[in-house]
């Protein structure tokens, strides 16, 4: 259910107006409350349904609730009964309006005002609100009954329905009368809808075949790599004696090569996930996200001569958590690649750019790559640098670009070799949301 | 003599990771109080003491390492089973798994496991997770009445 205010919003702070939609289209529960200054609290609401299409309604309750707001900031006395009927006067062509009753804090009835015979309670909406004095800080003074029959309005509501159901009716009559041809194209469309069905049929069980893919990926090539891990180490502990030089540096590589399986398998499950997973849209600090990655990076980094200059960073609309992906492959790359860089530097910032779009971007001065190689840079298994100078799986910025296509942005790297590499980067800016109150 | 009351139940069709589980709780001189069992199936005919089990000593164990990929019955069988037991439900669960997919991690809490413990691929960490692992459910957590005793 949504709320929202009525605007204009009338004189300063006196009273204030709201109402609840309960679906798209025309029917509403309007709220009248007023706030008085401090010392005097007088609410009235008026509680009925309301027909949003029509902007006198609109304008009526804004009269509404001025009148009464004004009138309550008299110090209201009981006795004033043209004080009080002009408040109330305000209703009276209100074809809702069953009775208004006005109780002092005894609760006896100074004011009655019955203007037609009372429905069923439950045909009522009834509204009760304090009156209270703002000579005497606020003592009850009396009660102000309002009640209002739900009957003719809810009439309303049921010939609009009618109204709708006609136009339709009317609509569709229409497109009989048009013939064969226009039947022919709804043929037509319905078999591009058809196909268009199949075609989503075949992705989703694609899809779920990837999906069981890649979990027995997950689950069966992990356990092989733990048996050579585990029964390698268990081998070094108990057999290192056994094994001369030549022995032991080809345990290394047995062991080095499966740990490098093993990143690879979780490159790739990461990257074929990226594509698989629903998106969330929700609206991300990046600031929030480069310093997590950052910290994570702390470790890694310990005894190193590098700077991380994080600046100033917008709020984009995204998925946090393939975001922090693309910070942490690009701000890993950053500092793997200035790993042989005396006085590293890696600078991460942005800002809100043209089109809705924020303009980011990742910058070290590491050992950089030829601009000629730059296209390949995001495709799966490219590496521009070789294993021993620089160890990575080829997998990380083909993931990156696959997030930043998903969120509708763009990317791209310069770069000199020695010099350093800068990735350029846009991402949706999160939309300021309407004041909603 | 008494056969030994073992207080670990390990379900694991892959007798490596058997062996590696094993070498780990040794380390915590935990392995004697491990019973491996390799599907689903026996895993429910040692709790309900049925088949070859009928003749082990009474209680239940103080944890079940439970794998999700058997044979026969898997892991997530095993606990829809459990849980609809009122005897067997109290008994703690711990997944000991290959990997950490969100839907088993969804499901498995959802059918009330105590722990989710994805193996990790590096010895020496795999290694600290099952001692750790062990250590607690065997000798600091207090477990279910019916159990078989706390500490020797």
């Amino acid at each position: 259910m949504e709320e929202d205010r009525l605007s204009p919003p009338p004189a300063a702070g006196d009273h204030e107006l709201k109402w609840r939609r309960f679906s798209r289209s025309i029917v509403g529960v309007l709220t009248a409350s007023i706030l008085m200054v401090a010392g005097t609290i007088a609410t009235i609401s008026a509680f009925r349904i309301l027909d949003l299409a029509k902007s006198d309604e609109v304008r009526k309750a804004h009269g509404l609730a001025r009148i009464v707001a004004r009138t309550a900031f008299v110090p209201l006395s009981l006795e004033n009964e043209s004080m009080l009927s002009k408040a109330i006067n305000v209703y009276l062509d209100d074809p809702d309006l069953v009775f208004v009753r006005v109780r002092d804090a005894a609760g006896k009835v100074v004011y009655e005002k019955e203007l037609r015979k009372p429905p069923k309670p439950s045909e009522l909406v009834s509204h009760e609100s304090l009156v209270r004095s703002r000579d005497d800080g606020g003592v009850p003074v009396g009660n102000v009954e309002i009640g209002l029959s739900m009957e003719r309005a809810i009439d309303s509501v049921w010939r609009s329905i009618w109204v709708i159901t006609a136009s339709a009716l009317a609509l569709l009559a229409v497109a009989i009368a048009l013939g064969l041809g226009l039947i022919q194209g709804m043929t037509n469309r319905l078999q591009e809808l058809v196909g268009e069905a199949r075609l989503a049929q075949e992705l989703a069980q694609v899809n779920a075949e990837l999906e069981a893919f890649s979990y027995s990926v997950s689950h069966d090539l992990r356990a092989p790599l733990r048996h050579i891990d585990g029964f390698i180490q268990m081998l070094e502990k108990r057999s290192a004696g056994a094994l001369d030089e030549q022995g032991k540096r080809y345990v290394g590589i047995i062991a080095g090569s499966s740990k490098r399986m093993g990143t690879l398998i979780d490159d790739l499950l990461a990257f074929s996930r990226t594509s698989r997973v629903q998106m969330r849209h929700d609206r991300v600090s990046l600031r929030l996200v480069v310093d997590q990655v950052v910290s994570e990076f702390k470790a890694e980094t310990e005894g190193r001569d590098l700077e991380v200059r994080i600046q100033s960073l917008p709020e984009v609309e995204g998925d946090e958590s393939l975001l922090r992906q693309v910070y942490a492959n690009l701000i890993g790359n950053a500092i793997k690649f200035t790993g042989k860089t005396a006085k590293g530097l890696v600078e991460v910032g942005g800002q809100a750019g043209a089109r809705g779009m924020a303009e980011l971007y990742v910058r070290d001065n590491g050992a950089g790559f030829d601009p000629k190689y730059a296209d390949k840079l995001f495709g799966v298994f490219q590496r521009l640098h070789s294993r021993e100078e620089f160890e990575g799986t080829g997998i990380g910025l083909a993931n990156v670009k696959r997030i930043i296509d998903r969120h509708g942005g763009s990317i791209r790297a310069e770069s000199e070799p020695g010099k350093g590499a800068t990735f350029f980067f846009t991402l949706p800016l999160s939309r300021k949301r309407e004041a909603v109150s | 003599m008494t056969p030994l009351i073992k207080r670990i139940v390990l379900a694991e069709d892959d007798p490596k990771d058997v062996e590696l589980t094993m070498t780990a709780l040794g380390e915590q001189n935990l392995d004697d109080d491990v019973v491996a069992l390799h599907d689903g199936a026996e895993v429910l005919a040692y709790l309900r003491r049925e088949g070859p089990y009928k003749v082990r000593p009474s209680g239940h164990p103080v944890v079940i390492l439970l794998d999700l990929k058997m044979p026969k019955l898997n892991g997530i069988d095993v606990i829809k089973v459990m849980k609809s037991d009122a005897e067997l439900k109290k008994i703690p669960i711990v997944v000991l798994t290959s990997s950490k997919e969100s839907r088993d991690l969804d499901e498995c809490y959802k059918l009330g496991v105590n722990a989710y413990v994805v193996k990790p691929v590096k010895f020496e960490d795999f290694l600290a997770a099952i001692k750790r692992l062990g250590v607690f459910w065997a000798l600091v957590n207090e477990p279910p009445p019916g159990s078989v005793g706390k500490a020797r």
